[in-house]
């Protein structure tokens, strides 16, 4: 029983001031480091000692990443922008409500203040077994301690495990999918931007992460297009409690309307899967129909096909689908369904 | 009179607390002191063969065979060994002290120290269990009698889980050893009972041991006996390396070792005439006490004395049982077994009235004990028997009826509870304490000198209060003494709202006596006339106030505080999220000597009991607490309490001070039942706690149709 985690292990630290600079010292220090942006993963990991870095990069410094600005009727948003600048940004609530509305119900007032965007969509998974340093398949391991009949495996996964069953946590990361959004990556004098959906990876790609940041890797910013700017959204997060929670189950949905009928979707859900898990089959489905409940019942239906429930965690399956309908059927239904 | 009872006057402990001035345990230091931490057992059954310690000398290294005295931790029995010394009866069980200069250098300590074991198979449930700590039986009047008067038997079996008590500062201690002496400074509730404790421990005199209570933030309960075993570890560690030894538990050591409150299985057969008459009650208890007896024989006896709840029957029979299971031993958390019984029957009331076609209320109405009225250990009811009151002002106050009416069929909710709960130790449990209060003349007043604890409920404020009303003193002239035991008489535990009931009343009594040695003086001449002096009072029982321990029964309280609780809430039809929106919280308490800090204990109590209810669930997997961290051992916060509409009737009892009996624990025996009871009236048939939505989603949604069984 390890007694004071309240103390900070040793560690090298530090405190770049341009991205030049953090690049470089990731660079440097490859595998050794861990970039960190507003702590609010990063600092349970440390003071736990589940994770032992021997080099802390802290972006607080760089200024150049904070900051939203417009790009062409969409939006580049810093990685170092905090979750409460996100959420209160007047071009977030004018263009992009969704994520404003998925950055404001994350955790509690304290750690949107410190948690920066980026943060948010690279934490890693929340799984306990995995935070309490058990020797699983995440952590390099051989074994899954939530996959077993008397496993406490009620936060876990429902679409798309192998071997790991543990769920991506983030509110903002199904957001910036149904909007279609870009992370822009660097890494030493090279930049590659990649589209929000294939920045999460799944077990079967890479078991020890939940994107694709590998080290030396710095995510620089957010650019969300245009495509979606006043368009029609959805979001909702189920939770035990009315903050400091992790969604048990969230939905982002952006739905463009002509008239009456769905033109076009996009709905994830996080909390499911490893990844955010997008409803392609839903989007598919929904093209060209009203948002009644002929439309909603069917897609709940497609949503939950391939679902696998866990011992503790079946209730997902119904809570996907009654989300699914309410995100189609929209907020002045929501009570119905 | 009166001038500080009754009103709101600010807190003794108020200024020092919010500026940060307060000294908690963690903030104490003394010269070359060290750091201390427990190895514990990584199994829940079975026999340690072999200790591998890898660790360098600069550490101290302590075991059973350093305990100079006896190695168990005195309280009822003393089954409890300080330090294992073979056998292993729950994970987490203390087995190796470890301290060293460098706090840092304890962090992963317990990596370098191996035990072999050889395992036993663990016993997990308490229904299955072989060894029985403590059993109880009530009986009134002829059960079979009771039966054949029924027309129906209405059954049922109601379960509640642990719960911890989250205090937000966690258990803490410095152990100072001087010259064939030993000092403890810690945050704890009950500073005799850990003086007891390490008098046994350390071998030492009595005159030889002195507990001081630190700034204590919480208790709860949690604090009234484990303190016992942190202040002897601390000692042992302090007596073997002759220097001070600090032990401050964090978090997820607090939730993994400490105590939780029982989980209960409930079992109610309860005979009823068509017109709602209950004619005879059966109930069974079974509590799981966890690895060691500690205070399981005594929370256990509150429960089942509270199982029949506030209701008349004349034909009844209880049977409790307090269980071992090879988990963390369970404890005492404020309520104390009456939660955990009364959540059941008032779950069960509800189950009732809907077999009987009558309205919840209409039920506790025909039921409720009235003054005259005798409860189930027979025990006569003076005039300030409350529950109808309590009920009434509920009702009123919240619009029950007309919601109730209006909500049928909808997802929102109401539901009601009606509870009582006795004030201070069960039975003869107080003729036994002989508590007793001191109270000194100071040169400006007076000096209260008891071994009651401030522990965050007003304490302090409250006692100086009642003895400045009874000296016509003002509010300001009074001091408290620290909570040292060198210094204060032992006016027994902080506990069993017992606290102003009790030691308010002697301290009344001091406080009486001394104002009639003054005579027409001021303090301060007779102060300098005569020095200073002190006036002692001891516990007597109110006269006629019998109890027969053989048979349970008698006046197992000298009060009972009654509170009903009426809560609304709403559940998602699709994500079964429960929302509670609305709580009356009617409270009869006899005086409310500070209105806000009473209304604290209520609105607080009431919080604490919705976590209860609906949130907080503590996860055993291999008897072992999984989910031991804040994350996921969730309590509501602000945002997760309805607004608390907080009504306090006083109908003063004759001999508590100013007429005031407890309110500390009364709040927290009613708010689960309402909620599970609000949850029925949409349609939820629920008779487990915590209810979180997936247990709603997996009930199936309706309410079943109740077994009744004709016996005309
Ligand atoms: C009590 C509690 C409740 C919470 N509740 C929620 C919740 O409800 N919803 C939710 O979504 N989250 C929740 N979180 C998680 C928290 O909000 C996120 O962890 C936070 O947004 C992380 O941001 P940060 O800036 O503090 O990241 P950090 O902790 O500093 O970093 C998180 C991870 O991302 C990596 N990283 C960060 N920035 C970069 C970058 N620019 N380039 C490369 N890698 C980077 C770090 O290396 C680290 O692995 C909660 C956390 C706590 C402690
Ligand atoms: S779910 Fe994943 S993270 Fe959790 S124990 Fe299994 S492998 Fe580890």
């Amino acid at each position: 029983m390890p007694p004071i985690r309240d103390v900070m292990p040793a560690f090298e630290l530090f405190q770049p001031a341009s991205v030049g600079d953090a690049l470089g010292v990731l660079d440097r220090h490859g595998a050794d480091a861990w970039v960190m942006a507003g702590g609010m993963d990063t600092f349970d990991w440390l003071k736990d000692r589940i994770k032992r870095p021997k080099v802390v990069v802290d972006l607080g410094m760089v200024e150049e990443l904070r900051g939203i600005k417009d790009a062409a009727g969409g939006l580049e948003i810093g990685a170092m922008t905090t979750l409460t600048t996100v959420a209160h940004n007047p071009l977030v609530k004018e263009r992009f409500p969704l994520l404003a509305e998925a950055a404001l119900i994350v955790a509690s007032p304290q750690i949107r203040n410190q948690g920066t965007v980026g943060g948010n969509v690279s934490q890693d998974a929340r799984c306990w077994y995995y935070r309490a340093g058990w020797p699983c398949y995440r952590a390099g391991g051989n074994i899954c301690y939530a996959d077993t009949p008397t496993a406490i495996n009620r936060e876990h996964a429902i679409f798309n495990a192998d071997r790991c069953v543990a769920v991506n946590p983030s509110d903002t990361a199904p957001a910036l999918i149904a909007l279609d959004a870009e992370f822009v990556i660097k890494r030493g004098s090279a930049e590659r931007v990649v589209p929000a959906r294939e920045f999460f990876v799944g077990p079967g790609i890479d078991i020890t992460r939940l994107t694709v940041l590998q080290p030396g890797d710095l995510l620089t910013a957010i650019r969300i297009p245009a495509t979606w700017a006043g368009k029609a959204h959805y979001f909702e997060k189920v939770r035990d409690r009315q903050v400091w929670d992790f969604a048990l189950v969230n939905i982002a949905a952006s739905l463009n309307m002509s008239g009456t009928t769905i033109s076009d979707a996009r709905m994830v859900v996080n909390g499911v899967a490893a990844e955010p898990y997008r409803l392609d089959a839903v989007e598919a489905a929904i093209k060209g129909k009203p948002r009644d409940k002929a439309t909603a019942d069917l897609a709940a239906d497609l949503a939950v096909q391939g679902a696998v429930p866990l011992q503790h965690n079946a209730y997902k399956i119904p809570l996907v689908k009654a989300l699914v309908k309410r995100a189609i059927r929209g907020e002045a239904e929501w009570a119905t369904s | 009179m009166g001038r500080a009872v009754g009103t709101s006057v600010r807190r003794m402990d108020g200024d020092d607390k919010v500026t940060g001035a307060a000294k908690y345990v963690d903030d104490l230091s003394f010269p070359d002191m060290l750091f201390g931490a427990t190895i514990r057992s990584t199994i829940s059954c079975g026999e340690i063969v072999n200790t591998h310690i890898g660790l360098p000398p600069e550490f101290v290294v302590a075991d059973h065979r350093d305990i100079p005295g006896a190695n168990h931790v005195a309280l009822i029995d003393p089954d409890q060994p300080c330090l294992a010394e073979g056998p292993i009866r729950h994970y987490a069980e203390p087995v190796l002290l470890v301290a060293h200069a460098d706090r840092r250098a304890l962090f992963g300590v317990e990596a370098r120290i191996r035990f072999d074991y050889r395992e036993r198979t663990p016993n997990y449930d308490p229904e299955r269990s072989d060894t029985c700590f403590k059993q109880i039986a009530i009986d009134k009047g002829d059960l079979a009698r009771g039966f054949g008067d029924a027309d129906t038997v209405i059954e049922g079996e109601y379960r509640t889980g642990h719960q911890e008590q989250l205090y937000i500062e966690p258990n803490g201690v410095i152990a100072v050893p001087g010259d064939g002496q030993i000092t403890v400074y810690g945050s704890l509730q009950c500073p005799y009972y850990v003086h007891k404790a390490l008098v046994v421990v350390t071998g030492l005199a009595p005159a030889r041991v002195r507990v001081v209570q630190a700034e204590t933030g919480g208790g709860f309960g949690g604090k009234e006996e484990y303190p016992s075993m942190l202040a002897c570890h601390a000692a042992i560690l302090a007596i073997k390396s002759g220097r001070p030894v600090k032990m401050i538990y964090d978090r997820v050591e607090d939730l993994l070792a400490t105590t939780k409150r029982h989980p209960s299985v409930v079992r109610h057969r309860t005979g009823v005439t068509r017109d709602g008459r209950m004619t005879a009650m059966d109930i069974d208890v079974v509590m799981d006490g966890g690895g060691y007896a500690t205070l399981s024989a005594v929370v256990l006896s509150r429960g089942v004395i509270h199982a029949a709840g506030p209701y008349r029957c004349d034909h009844l029979r209880i049977r409790g049982r307090a269980m071992m299971t090879n988990t963390p031993p369970n404890g005492a958390f404020r309520g104390f077994g009456a939660p955990q019984t009364q959540f059941a029957i008032e779950a069960h009331i509800d189950r009732m009235a809907g077999a009987l076609g009558l309205d919840p209320l209409r039920l506790r109405e025909i039921n409720a004990l009235r003054p005259g009225d005798t409860t189930a250990t027979g025990q006569t009811l003076g005039k300030d028997a409350s529950a109808l009151p309590v009920l009434r002002e509920a009702v009123k106050r919240s619009g029950y009826k007309q919601k109730r009416r209006a909500w049928q069929g909808t997802n929102r909710g109401i539901g009601l509870s009606l509870f009582f709960h006795g004030s201070g130790f069960t039975g003869a449990g107080e003729v036994k304490l002989a508590s007793k209060a001191s109270l000194e003349l100071t040169a400006t007043g007076a000096r209260i000198l008891v071994a009651s604890t401030e522990i965050g409920q007003g304490t302090r404020t409250m006692l100086a209060q009642i003895v400045a009303d009874a000296m016509a003193l003002p509010y300001s002239s009074i001091e408290v003494h620290a909570a040292d035991t060198d210094a204060v008489p032992d006016s027994g535990p902080t506990v069993a709202s017992r606290t102003c009931m009790i030691v308010g009343k002697l301290l009344e009594r001091c406080a009486r006596d001394l104002r009639r040695k003054l005579g027409k003086l001021t303090p301060a001449e007779y102060f300098t006339r005569h020095g200073a002096v002190v006036v002692t009072a001891q516990y007597e029982p109110p006269p006629g106030q019998v109890w027969d321990d053989q048979r349970y029964a008698g006046d197992a309280y000298g009060s009972y505080a009654w509170g009903c609780n009426v809560v609304e809430l709403e559940v998602d039809p699709v994500t079964f999220e429960i929302t509670p929106t609305h709580v009356t919280a009617v409270a009869e308490i006899g005086r409310a000597i500070h209105p806000v800090m009473a209304e604290g204990q209520i609105q607080g109590g009431t919080a604490q009991g919705i976590g209860y209810a609906l949130l907080e669930e503590v996860v055993m997997r291999d008897g072992r607490m999984a989910n031991a961290q804040l994350t996921n051992y969730i309590i509501p916060t602000p945002m997760d309490a309805p607004l608390i509409d907080v009504a306090m009737i006083e109908r003063p009892y004759a001999h508590g001070p100013f007429g005031a009996k407890g309110v500390g624990e009364m709040p927290i025996d009613g708010p689960a039942p309402a909620v599970v009871n609000a949850l029925r009236h949409c349609g939820f048939d629920v008779r487990a706690i915590p209810a979180t939505p997936e247990r709603l989603m997996a009930g199936k949604l309706k309410v079943e149709e109740l077994a009744v069984e004709s016996f005309s």
